[in-house]
């Protein structure tokens, strides 16, 4: 007979359990750290990326950033979204050559955020 | 005296009439059965005067900033969009479904509250959620910054098109700033 009892008693002579069982456990421990570990990361940003697609940009092709309100947060967020798709140049990872343009647009321009929300 | 005892005894009765209703289960618990008037303003009073006492003292930090958008709209779309819809969208399963219905937030506050009192509330029913409405306390998996990011993302929401908020929202190559 073979009973929940008999783990139990398995488990507490662990040392009489040969070392290639003994390494199972340990790597089974080891795996379910592992998943623990990794479930503690659900939340970073970097998680979601891998669900979600490009930005469409077709709305902003073409688009003169010296007609922009530049002082216009989401216009910014919005260019450095699509810098690639409207100059076609590849834009730096943190922006900054957006910002650049910005600066250069925005001592141009500064009209109402309403004329410049493109429509869908 | 015999005015003490009466309502001892009055208010005894009541206590134990409210016991057997609550032990009894004949309360209609189901989200498809609205609140009587008087537990809805009951509620809702509770939870407004709840909040605005919370949240009296929480420092705006700067959020006209693009990269917070760019953050902020990513999760929004990720974590509310659901609930509380997208530009475009005037309901899904969960916002007719829920109950208490989740507010529209792509549509314009209609409360006399300003732009930073408003920021300071969602920032705290972001963080804290509300009990029993759905709502999760997100500050439990999420820290301020990022709670903050949402918030200045939701200040621009209602003037968002459809098309701003997909750029605004696909996360995609662009920079993680948080």
């Amino acid at each position: 007979m073979f009973g929940p009892m008999n783990i139990v008693i398995e488990v507490f002579q662990f040392k009489r359990i040969s070392i290639v069982t003994q390494r199972t456990f340990v790597y089974l421990l080891a795996f379910l750290s592992l998943l623990l570990a990794a479930s503690t990361y659900a939340h970073d940003p970097a998680e979601h990326a891998k669900e979600v697609g490009q930005p469409d940009c077709s709305s902003m092709k073409g688009v003169d950033p010296a007609q922009m309100d530049m002082k216009d947060p989401v216009m910014q967020a919005m260019m450095q979204k699509c810098m690639k798709d409207m100059h076609g140049k590849s834009g730096s990872k943190d922006g900054s050559a957006a910002t650049d343009q910005h600066e250069e647009a925005s001592a141009n321009t500064a009209q109402p955020k309403a004329e410049h929300q493109h429509s869908e | 005296m015999n005015t003490i005892k009466i309502v001892g005894i009055f208010a005894c009765v009541v206590l134990i009439v409210v016991a057997m209703f609550v032990w009894s289960g004949l309360y209609p618990i189901g989200a498809d059965v609205p609140h009587y008037r008087v537990t809805h303003w009951l509620l809702e009073t509770l939870r407004e005067r709840a909040i605005n006492r919370a949240d009296r003292e929480i420092t705006l930090p700067l959020l006209d900033d693009p990269t917070m958008l760019l953050a902020g709209g990513a999760d929004y779309n990720d974590m509310c969009a659901s609930c509380h819809l997208r530009p475009g969208k005037r309901e899904s399963d969960f916002s007719v479904g829920l109950y208490p219905s989740p507010p529209d937030l792509t549509a314009r506050s209609s409360t006399d509250r300003g732009r930073e009192d408003e920021a300071r509330r969602q920032f705290w029913i972001i963080k804290h959620g509300i009990k029993a409405s759905g709502m999760p306390a997100w500050g439990k998996t999420h820290d301020d910054d990022r709670i903050w990011a949402m918030v200045a993302f939701l200040r621009e929401l209602p003037e968002l098109s459809s098309a701003q908020y997909q750029i605004l929202t696909a996360r995609g190559d662009a920079p993680m700033p948080m």
